[in-house]
């Protein structure tokens, strides 16, 4: 028997980074996190079992899970044998930005582990999903479906996934946007380094449509921390547009402008009802996925 | 300002170093690709110019110290610090060179001498000086301005060529201590530079009067018997043509008249028809109103040179034995071409001789008997100081003896040459003065039966014996040379007296050993004997020798002198500062650089700016978060 912690190992980006396909990556993802969420990994976890959801006053106390609890401090109960109908939509953010990496995985990589997983999870829980990439115009688009061998195309087509040209996420999102025809969820992953009032305004657009819609914003600890220390012309991947900076000159700063971003996005997308959740790509996937899971239990 | 060494100033070139290295640190070479550059051009744009003033300041202070560095090693001083305070006296330098005596010439001089008296402020001493080759003070510096009227009353154009350098160099004298100023006043002929080096003392201002010159001016020199004849030598240093007479005059009677044509700056020899008489006076005279008057005649003295004297020591006094036959072929031609005493070495040592050795012109010693170590030193001391000396070596002369002369003892062998092979003379190199007019092989009948063999240092061989062994030698002693025979010539040891190339070879040798002492009888004005008139012309002079004989020598001015090329007053001026920049003035700059001292306010600055510097690249370097 697997202890949980041997088992939340393989949720580390950099573990999964050596595993093989992305099926797998995401397969291990998800059992990893969902065995975290149990004593024994299978049980309870059946067909049967099909969702969690925010414990509601009147629920039966037995059925709270503790794990759940001890981790997001709140209170979920399993849903058994639950049908469900979300559709839901992946939005990943496939910008040259996203090629960034300073450690571990790149942000696109990264990227494309949570999708996977939440990908493997949403068709675990039987909900139809479907993946659409941009950069400054959606580059790719599969619509949500249930059939079997759907999660091997969306799968695909995220390791087939590569860096584009620049970021500008106000016509993709409002393209997108357009498209839905049902409500649901969407998911977009993205480092959103676009104009913070495009990307509030995309959003905005999902929720008018009344779509559920969580935001991972995916940053390298580089772009979080700003570590470096000697001078040296800081060049954008996207623009080619070069900055010479001495680091220790400017950390400070750049650190109070990014919390400052960091803080438009939070604050913003709370007012419009958005889940907004800030991902360092050195960290395990759970967190994603438990986000993903309060929302889906929130909204359905 | 000015350095002393001005070489180290490349130095500043250095300077380029700070501003290369700023310019390729200023880009960093390390190049980061990162997403949120966005978040980074917000930020830090105040601090990033803060600092880059910051650096540029630091560059400033970095090529600062680098001039300042070598600004103190080139030893900066200020100029106007050495620059002497206004003359308060004056000397006037009046040039009284015979390139003055051009009509209005020195008459433009004098005015113009007096009227910078009359203008020099009241209290100032004035002083007079007159130049041409030489310079004399006429009236030293002093308040008394009617002296220096009346010398410049009684002044006049001489006969000597200009030389500025004397001229201020005494001048400068004539001033002292004091400072003061010098006024030339002269035609400012180019070649009155041309003679000496001007030294002008610091804190003496020169200044130039230019009284002008004639445009053009023709001469007459070189006088001289040639070809039978007489020439001259006239030339015209103007630019346009001339044409002119030039009248031979000797003896006070009208020989010739030559009329000449000459181009500008063209110069000819004329000739004069006729044969000369054998002495006399000679003059040739041309006609130049407009021109320099001192350089229309020139003088020549057509009396033959007076002949060497030389004097033959015998070591017997017995002259058909020791001298006989040097006597008879010295004594050719009624004993006009040398003047020949012959005295014996016993007396020579005791200086009871009629003849000084110091008056001869060659020594001839055929003995060695009787000579003192005196008497040696003293024909030692004659050789070494221009003398000649013919020495044959035979069972008279001992060569040991002689040792002293010769620079060395010697060893001395004598052979007897039987063989007929061995007979006659061979000259080694023709072209040596003691055989000129002599054939090649006409020693060669010549019989030598006893020779002798030396090891003369330093010696030429002028002749060998037939068999190869030398015959004639000639040795350089101090500013002598010695000739020495290695046989007798006393037709004793061969019959060389009784061959026919025996006199031109005693002639010439007797001239070749005179040559360094026969006395000059040509003279220019500016280096006439010190009992001789400055003036061109035919005078009697004492001569140098302590007889006291009188002599008659020709004096006539210096051709350099009749050249019209004159220079500007701001050419004079370029002179004069060139000179003041080279020695005189580097002595004077380079005490006025150690009185100022301000390379240590350089090097004081340059320790003011390091500190800066360190200051600033501490900070600098910390706000770069690299220490």
């Amino acid at each position: 028997m697997s202890t949980p912690t041997r088992e939340l190992r393989y949720l580390d980006p950099a573990v999964l980074a050596r595993l093989g396909t992305l099926e797998l990556k995401a397969r291990t993802v998800v059992e990893g996190f969902l065995s975290g969420l149990h004593r024994s990994p299978f049980k309870g976890f059946s067909v049967e079992f099909a969702e969690y959801r925010q414990y509601i006053p009147g629920d039966d106390l037995s059925t709270i899970d503790w794990k759940i609890y001890a981790r997001s401090d709140r209170y979920y109960v399993k849903k058994f044998e639950e049908e469900t109908n979300l559709e839901c939509r992946l939005l990943v953010d496939v910008s040259g930005s996203m090629a960034y990496r300073s450690r571990g995985p790149s942000k696109l990589e990264y990227a494309s582990y949570l999708a996977a997983s939440l990908a493997y999870l949403m068709q675990r829980q039987r909900d139809a999903v479907g993946l659409a990439t941009f950069d400054h115009r959606v580059v790719s688009m599969l619509p949500p479906g249930v059939r079997p061998g759907h999660l091997t195309a969306v799968l695909s087509a995220l390791d087939r996934m590569e860096a584009g040209d620049r970021t500008a996420v106000a016509r993709p999102f409002h393209q997108l946007a357009e498209s839905l025809t049902k409500r649901g969820l969407v998911i977009v992953i993205s480092d959103l380094l676009d104009e913070p009032e495009h990307v509030i305004e995309g959003l905005k657009h999902f929720r008018f449509r009344g779509t559920d819609v969580i935001v991972f914003q995916v940053l390298d600890r580089d772009e979080l921390q700003f570590p470096f220390e000697s001078p040296a012309r800081f060049a954008d991947p996207e623009t080619g547009e070069e900055m010479t900076a001495t680091p220790s000159l400017v950390r400070r700063q750049y650190l109070d402008e990014l919390q400052t971003l960091l803080q438009r996005y939070e604050r913003d997308l709370r007012v419009s009802s958005i889940d907004y959740c800030l991902l360092d790509t050195s960290q395990p996937l759970d967190h994603a996925l438990l986000a993903y899971l309060r929302t889906r239990s929130k909204r359905h | 300002m000015s350095f002393l060494t001005p070489a180290f100033l490349f130095g500043v070139l250095a300077a380029a170093l700070p501003v290369a290295l700023h310019l390729i640190g200023r880009r960093p070479a390390l190049r980061v690709v990162f997403p949120a550059v966005r978040l980074l051009k917000r930020a830090p744009a105040q601090e990033t110019r803060r600092r880059r003033l910051r650096e540029l300041l630091l560059l400033a202070v970095r090529v600062a110290t680098v001039v300042l560095l070598a600004v103190a090693f080139a030893r900066p001083y200020l100029v106007r610090a050495v620059t002497p305070p206004r003359a308060s006296a004056v000397v006037v330098a009046v040039d009284r060179s015979f390139s003055m005596s051009a009509p209005g010439s020195f008459a433009r001089a004098l005015s113009r001498a007096r009227n910078i008296v009359a203008r020099t402020p009241f209290g100032a001493p004035v002083g007079l000086v007159a130049f041409d080759d030489g310079a004399e003070v006429m009236v030293k510096p002093s308040q008394d301005r009617s002296a220096v009227q009346a010398a410049l009353d009684r002044l006049k154009p001489g006969y000597g060529a200009t030389s500025y350098g004397t001229a201020l160099a005494r001048a400068a004298d004539s001033l002292g201590s004091s400072r003061g100023r010098v006024v030339v006043i002269t035609d400012l002929q180019q070649g009155g530079w041309d003679r000496r080096d001007v030294a002008i003392p610091d804190g003496i201002d020169v200044e130039v009067e230019d009284v002008g010159g004639p445009s053009s001016n023709l001469s007459v020199a070189n006088l001289q018997r040639a070809d039978g004849g007489l020439t001259a030598v006239v030339r015209n240093s103007g630019a346009a043509g001339r044409t002119g007479r030039a009248k031979l005059t000797i003896g006070g009677q009208v020989r010739g008249l030559v009329p000449f044509s000459l181009d500008g700056g063209a110069a000819r020899e004329i000739a004069f028809p006729g044969g000369p008489p054998a002495t006399g006076e000679a003059t040739v005279e041309i006609n130049d109103p407009n021109g320099y008057q001192a350089d229309n005649k020139t003088y020549a003295l057509l009396d033959p040179p007076d002949p060497p004297w030389l004097l033959v020591i015998t070591g017997e006094g017995d002259l058909s034995r020791g001298a006989f036959y040097l006597d008879r072929a010295l004594a050719v031609d009624n004993g006009s071409l040398f003047r020949v005493e012959t005295e014996q070495a016993a007396r020579f040592s005791s200086h009871a001789t009629t003849v000084p050795l110091q008056e001869c012109s060659g020594l001839v010693l055929l003995g060695t008997r009787g000579l003192t170590d005196q008497a040696i030193q003293a024909i030692e001391r004659f050789v070494t100081a221009g003398g000649g000396l013919l020495v044959p070596i035979d069972d008279q002369v001992s060569a040991s003896a002689l040792a002293p002369v010769f620079g060395g003892r010697l060893a001395v062998s004598f052979e007897a040459l039987s063989s007929s092979a061995d007979a006659g003379l061979l000259t080694a190199d023709l072209r040596h003065p003691i055989f000129r007019s002599i054939e090649a092989g006409a020693f060669a009948g010549a019989r030598f039966e006893r020779v002798a063999r030396i090891g003369l240092p330093r010696a030429t061989v002028l002749a060998r014996f037939a068999n190869g062994q030398p015959a004639i030698l000639e040795q350089r002693r101090g500013a002598g040379r010695v000739l020495v025979f290695l046989s007798d010539l006393s037709n004793r040891w061969n019959d060389l007296p009784l061959q026919p190339a025996f006199l031109p070879l005693v002639h010439q040798m007797a001239r070749y050993l005179a040559g360094g002492r026969l006395p000059a009888r040509e003279f220019l004005v500016s280096s006439v004997p010190a009992d001789v008139e400055h003036r061109p012309g035919v005078v009697s002079t004492r001569g140098p020798d302590a007889a006291g004989r009188a002599r008659r020598i020709v004096v006539n001015v210096d051709p350099r002198e009749s050249d019209v090329r004159r220079m500007t007053a701001a050419e004079f001026e370029q002179v004069i500062a060139r000179s003041r920049g080279s020695a005189g003035a580097a002595a004077d700059a380079r005490q006025s650089e150690q009185q100022q001292g301000l390379w240590r306010l350089a090097v004081a600055a340059v320790v003011g700016l390091l500190l800066t510097e360190g200051l600033l690249g501490v900070r600098s370097a910390s706000s770069r978060g690299h220490i």
